[in-house]
């Protein structure tokens, strides 16, 4: 119990306590992956039911990027140095791709039909772009880092 | 949808995936590059710090060997201080002597008169 105390500590001890907003972004998008899968009238609505699959892939890269974004941010930086910063590099990358392709998906809802509601399509639309430049930016940041290692 | 569009989202959602087989194809020399970098920063960091105790080494031992000086200086002082003292007081003795005599003199002179 007391090993467990420790590790749990040693853990808000690293990455956790220094970016705790990302984490909350990675639960957040976790979230959104489940439920994408779980709810069939999202956001199919927006694109069609033909490419529910797509959807379905968008959700799964949601999943599985913030997954790993979780694990990078919580796993001991020391003991596994490369994974922490791979990680959650390629995490922060996944969810570029998967925010720019829900982004572009509404986009794609705009060229067959005009949306309902264009101040919803607005903000949702604004929401995506936002996600995919700012997980962009973090994994660039992250890259950079990256690079100056290996010079 | 539009098949520019369907084709751009499969695009970029290929993309990231291109990026870590890339990546996981090189795993073993990027891995080792960023040992490499890290033990260099490690052994780096090391050296610096034994410049720097070597450096505090050598002020700390300046720092003694003037404090020795003082000590010595200080002793010296002390010393002369002791001679001086020395010298004050033969110097009131003197002093109470010649007073004795100067009030013998006056006496001698009041009795002469």
């Amino acid at each position: 119990m007391n090993i467990k105390f420790n590790t749990i500590k040693g853990m808000f001890r690293s990455n956790l306590r220094e970016r705790p907003f990302d984490f909350y972004v990675a639960f957040v998008l976790f979230s959104l992956g489940v439920y994408g899968i779980v709810d069939d009238g999202w956001p199919e609505s927006i694109i069609s039911d033909d490419y529910s699959w797509l959807v379905n892939l968008i959700s799964v890269y949601l999943m599985i990027a913030s997954g790993v974004i979780m694990a990078s941010l919580t796993c001991n930086r020391k003991k596994k140095p490369i994974f922490a910063l791979i990680g959650e590099m390629y995490g922060w990358l996944f969810i570029a791709a998967a925010a720019t392709a829900t982004a572009l998906s509404y986009v794609g809802s705009l060229v067959i039909t005009s949306p309902d509601n264009v101040y919803s399509w607005f903000i949702w639309f604004s929401i995506w772009v936002g996600m995919a430049t700012a997980s962009a930016v973090r994994a660039c940041d992250l890259y950079n880092f990256y690079r100056s290692l290996q010079k | 949808m539009d098949g520019a569009i369907l084709i751009a989202i499969i695009g970029i959602l290929a993309a990231p995936i291109a990026a870590i087989v890339t990546w996981l194809a090189n795993r073993k020399k990027h891995v080792a590059e960023i040992y490499e970098s890290i033990s260099e920063s490690s052994q780096n960091a090391v050296e610096t710090m034994q410049l720097t105790m070597q450096e505090l080494r050598i002020e700390l031992i300046e720092t003694k060997t003037s404090i020795d000086d003082l000590i010595i200086e200080n002793r010296l002082l002390k010393e002369d201080l002791i001679l001086l003292k020395g010298q004050n007081q033969q110097l009131l003795f003197e002093n109470k002597a010649l007073e004795q005599k100067i009030e013998e003199l006056s006496r001698q002179i009041r009795d002469m008169k």
